[in-house]
């Protein structure tokens, strides 16, 4: 009687845990600006990562993974986060060196610039809940709160589990390739921390003054990049502190960059600025920049090239393309190909390009037509053309693997596709005497422009709509919704 | 610390395990030590008043179980001591402040400033509760209901016991006591007892947690700016007032009889499915029951009750409802609202042979579901009503409040989106409808069943208690309003 009230019990309470525990699953925060790097980092295999990253946005936005790999087969990894100040690089390296021997570490050093005792919650939230529970986590979460906060992040529940307000599809995406993160940003599941960015906005460049003056760095975030300098002499491991070129760097930066490289070399390890060296990279401050901390997906790719050189010609870092326990590795490379490529799309303007564009076989291009645009304008009668529609008139189409895989005929239609990310359905209503075309994502109508030629493109390899184009008929002009970085 | 607080849940687990495997012999000195601990945390310095209470009490038991039932005088003189010193400390940590207003408000008429400085202290959490708790073991004593308790110990453990410590139930010695006195000999290890007062404690925090601090917050958006809305968002406010009392109050005590229970204690029920009864006298019988059979007990029947015709009869009930509404606050509106209820009453009882020629002359069916639903609504309306007074800053406002309900119709609220923007999107407002409907189940059992959830969930399948209780456990964890971004609400009846 004993024994059976015992298993109940002991039951009933696997039960709850079990429940609980997949609750807490969906409803936990998935940031991609530090959560998400740490939680994909402990799914690598052992001592797989030769280049470690650690650092701010600077680092795991600007720092492009896929490049190091394709022009020089580096296995590298960015455990960043949000402003991620050394304290928390200390306790991610900490926590890194339990499982991974990189050859190579490299420190973005922005936040060296910083004056934060602490940060906010979320960026605090960002930079520790990824963190599995051990002793470093406690100490991590200890050093980013004030004493009587404390309480509030241990509690992790405590945090999230209000979170069932905003629960977007990517909370329910456990084990696909494709992940979205709490702000419902898709990324690839076996990414080695990039947060990829499309979106391109021409930034000044900065004035590429050499100042000789030091300055203090701010007493905390000094104890920690020296622990972080000890803790890799101790393990014979070689540190690059690294300054990623940004915009808004000033003087007083660069006084404190200047006393860190004084650091960095009591610790023998090097120090390279590369805000000096923006010409020499190769840096378009025209494109490469979507704001004026951080690269695009073509701005990284630049800077890396030159990074990955500097990587090749004074560390010993091994070529790891052909090893099939990289494959991960390659697979993100690819990933990251096809994302810029991607943000190619947003680019074009002229309706030649674009129809060769959406000629990708990676691509499913929605289509709606009215007939107002088609019957008289000759371009975009070419550009349809182009694009396999004949002789169009108003209607709707679905282009897939570069052929028209359906169309409307006359009278009202309708196709419904449900693609990993979202629901995207061609509909044609037949509405006061007149056919509506839409193009409809996740239940809502999406029009770039009334008069003219609608486009949802949706790309297979990235698993989510990429563009959202609007043609309009009265003078041809192209205009791009990218949804890319939109979410 | 509250029930629903981190620091309660690491004080309990400890308190109980170890409680569970220390010595029976010194197992009330630990809950006592607890006790007290327990009640430090909210203000250390106030330990001195309930253990300033408890004494009192205590010593007044002593001197009358060593005095002789025929020496009366001398009794009663112990005995109003007893009192006076008690209420002493309840009138002035209490009403204090109140009084002073009263007086210079009296005074301001004829252009007296009579004083101009108030009392600088907090009032003491649970002072009503212990000291009623206390004064009812000593009246006890005194009628010769019960022996008086010469172990000190475990006579502050009595007075002290945490679970209702700062908001009830409150008490009666010869349940209470009673079971102290046989600690020792009370089965620990009984694993029906034990999940059921978890399973009440669980139930509980659900109301608190999901529906009493959920509600609230659309309480307190239109009560904190009533000037603002119209006829329907007050009537909803007023209407969800009367559910966040419910809930905040009953999960407290429901909370409070589960974790007595766990350690083997048999606290009394506090509140019996209210907004299900028939009549004001009804409601009584099942709204904060231990109160109330205090009143009786200790203040309307020693005042007469109804032994001594109709009309003391009714002065009797007045008595005891406007103390009822000073006992739960200093305020005008408190005391208006218990005289709402006192006359509640006494018209339902005046009235009755009224009633009664109506229903005959009409031929209204009387034993069908219909008429019991009508007096249900009825009783449930005069009930949601007067807690407009209860709730409300002040009498002026509680006034100008229900004015604005008759004046300022706006039923176009229930068709557009407005609904939305009282505090709570539509997630939310999706929540409250959710835990509002089990909660109505759960006290439709207690109605019809007449036995609590945990003893209800015995008397299922073991697949339906575990998925009811495992549900509910979710939905606290998930849709209880905690966490750091939460303004942690206090129990509403702490105040008191």
């Amino acid at each position: 009687m004993m024994k059976t009230t015992a298993l109940r019990i002991i039951i009933f309470y696997i039960i709850l845990l079990f429940i609980l525990s997949n609750v807490s699953h969906v409803l936990c925060f998935k940031y991609s600006e530090g959560i998400t790097q740490i939680r994909t980092f402990y799914q690598l295999e052992d001592n797989t990562v030769d280049v470690l990253i650690l650092g701010s946005s600077h680092a795991f936005v600007n720092i492009n993974n896929g490049t190091l790999w394709d022009e020089y087969g580096i296995a590298s990894y960015t455990l960043g986060g949000a402003v991620q100040p050394m304290w928390n690089s200390y306790y991610c390296l900490k926590e890194a060196l339990k499982t991974q021997t990189p050859a190579l570490i490299i420190l973005e050093g922005y936040d060296l610039a910083l004056d934060y005792e602490y940060l906010d919650d979320t960026k605090t939230i960002m930079n520790t809940y990824g963190l599995k529970w051990s002793l470093d986590k406690v100490a991590a979460i200890k050093e980013s709160v004030p004493k009587d906060r404390r309480s509030d992040f241990f509690l992790t529940y405590g945090q999230y589990h209000s979170r069932y307000r905003n629960l977007n599809r990517g909370d329910f995406l456990w084990y696909d390739d494709i992940q979205v993160d709490t702000s419902g940003k898709p990324y690839f599941r076996k990414y080695k921390g990039q947060y990829l960015f499309c979106e391109s906005n021409p930034q000044i460049q900065p004035t590429a003054e050499i100042v000789l003056e030091k300055a203090d760095i701010m007493e905390k975030e000094e104890k920690f990049y020296r622990m972080i300098l000890d803790l890799a002499r101790e393990r014979e491991i070689p540190v690059l502190v690294t300054i990623v070129p940004y915009v808004s760097i000033d003087r007083t930066a660069q006084q404190r960059f200047n006393k860190a490289t004084d650091i960095a070399k009591e610790y023998e390890a090097d120090f390279l600025n590369c805000s000096l060296y923006v010409q020499e990279i190769g840096m378009d401050f025209n494109t490469d920049y979507r704001d004026t901390e951080h690269m695009n997906c073509d701005g990284s790719r630049r800077f890396s090239s030159y990074l990955g050189k500097y990587i090749k010609s004074h560390y010993t870092v091994c070529d790891r393309r052909g090893d099939l326990k990289y494959e991960s590795w390659q697979e993100n490379a690819d990933y990251t190909r096809q994302y810029l490529h991607a943000s190619k799309l947003l680019q074009i303007k002229e309706l030649e390009k674009l129809s060769v564009a959406l000629a990708d076989s990676n691509y499913k291009v929605f289509i709606a037509v009215e007939s107002q645009s088609a019957a008289s304008n000759p371009s975009i009668n070419s550009f349809l053309n182009e694009l396999g529609i004949k002789n169009a008139e108003s209607g709707i189409w679905l282009k897939e693997a570069n052929r028209i895989a359906w169309q409307s005929g006359e009278g009202e239609a309708l196709l419904y596709t449900r693609e990993k990310m979202h629901d995207i359905c061609l509909r044609r209503d037949y509405v006061c005497d007149i056919y509506v075309n839409q193009i409809i994502i996740d239940n809502w109508p999406r029009k770039v422009v009334d008069d003219g030629v609608n486009i949802v493109v949706y790309d297979e390899k990235l698993e989510t709509v990429i563009d959202r184009i609007g043609i309009n008929a009265i003078d041809n002009s192209v205009v791009h919704f990218g949804e890319l970085d939109v979410f | 610390m509250q029930f629903n607080s981190l620091d309660f849940m690491i004080f309990f687990p400890i308190v109980v395990g170890l409680y569970f495997i220390i010595p029976r012999k010194i197992k009330m000195y630990w809950l006592l030590v607890a006790s007290y601990y327990f009640y430090m945390s909210w203000n250390a310095k106030y330990l001195l008043l309930i253990v300033a209470s408890t004494i009192i009490t205590f010593s007044s038991g002593v001197v009358l179980s060593k005095t002789a039932s025929n020496e009366l005088t001398k009794r009663k003189l112990v005995m109003v001591v007893s009192i006076i010193s008690n209420l002493s400390l309840l009138a002035l940590f209490k009403y204090g402040n109140f009084a002073i207003d009263i007086l210079n408000k009296a005074f301001a008429v004829a252009g007296i400033s009579l004083i101009d400085k108030r009392f600088d202290f907090l009032l003491p959490v649970g002072i009503s509760f212990y000291t009623f708790q206390a004064l009812g073991y000593m009246i006890d004593v005194y009628r010769g209901e019960i022996k008086a308790e010469r172990n000190i110990v475990r006579y502050a453990l009595f007075v002290s016991f945490f679970p209702q410590l700062v908001a009830g139930p409150i008490e009666r010695s010869k349940n209470l006591l009673n079971q102290m006195r046989h600690i020792e000999e009370i089965k620990l290890w009984d694993v029906q007892r034990v999940t059921s007062g978890a399973i009440l404690m669980v139930w509980g925090l659900f109301m608190k947690m999901v529906v009493a601090d959920r509600v609230s917050i659309l309480v307190d958006t239109i009560f904190g700016n009533y000037v603002m809305y119209g006829s329907v968002e007050l009537i909803l406010a007023a209407l969800g007032f009367t559910i966040q009392i419910y809930c905040d109050f009953a999960s407290y005590s429901m909370i409070a009889i589960g974790a007595a229970k766990i350690m083997g204690f048999n606290l009394m029920e506090n509140f019996n499915t209210p907004y299900f009864s028939r009549s004001i006298r009804e409601f009584w019988g099942r709204w904060h029951i231990s109160l109330s059979t205090w009143f009786r007990d200790y203040l309307y029947i020693p005042l007469g009750g109804n032994r001594k015709g109709i009309k003391r009869k009714y002065i009797n009930i007045m008595i005891v409802f406007l103390v009822s509404g000073l006992w739960h606050g200093a305020g005008l509106s408190f005391v208006v609202w218990g005289g709402i209820h006192g006359l509640y009453l006494v018209l339902g009882d005046a009235l009755k042979p009224c009633k009664s020629e109506l229903v005959q002359k009409f031929r209204i069916k009387t034993d069908c579901f219909s008429w019991r639903l009508l007096q249900t609504l009825i009783t449930f309306t005069l009930v949601a009503f007067a807690w407009i007074f209860f709730r409300a800053d002040s009498l002026f406002h509680a006034l100008r409040y229900i004015k604005r309900i008759v004046v300022h119709p706006t039923p176009w609220v229930l068709f557009n989106d407005s609904l939305y923007n009282l505090g709570l999107d539509r997630t939310e407002l999706a929540v409250l409808a959710i835990s509002l409907l089990i909660l109505f189940l759960v006290d439709i059992v207690r109605f019809k069943e007449g036995v609590t959830i945990d003893a209800f969930l015995f008397t299922q399948n073991a697949w339906f208690e575990w998925a009811v209780i495992i549900i509910i456990v979710v939905m606290i964890f998930v849709f209880g309003e905690y966490g750091p971004t939460f303004d942690a609400k206090q129990f509403i009846y702490f105040q008191f």
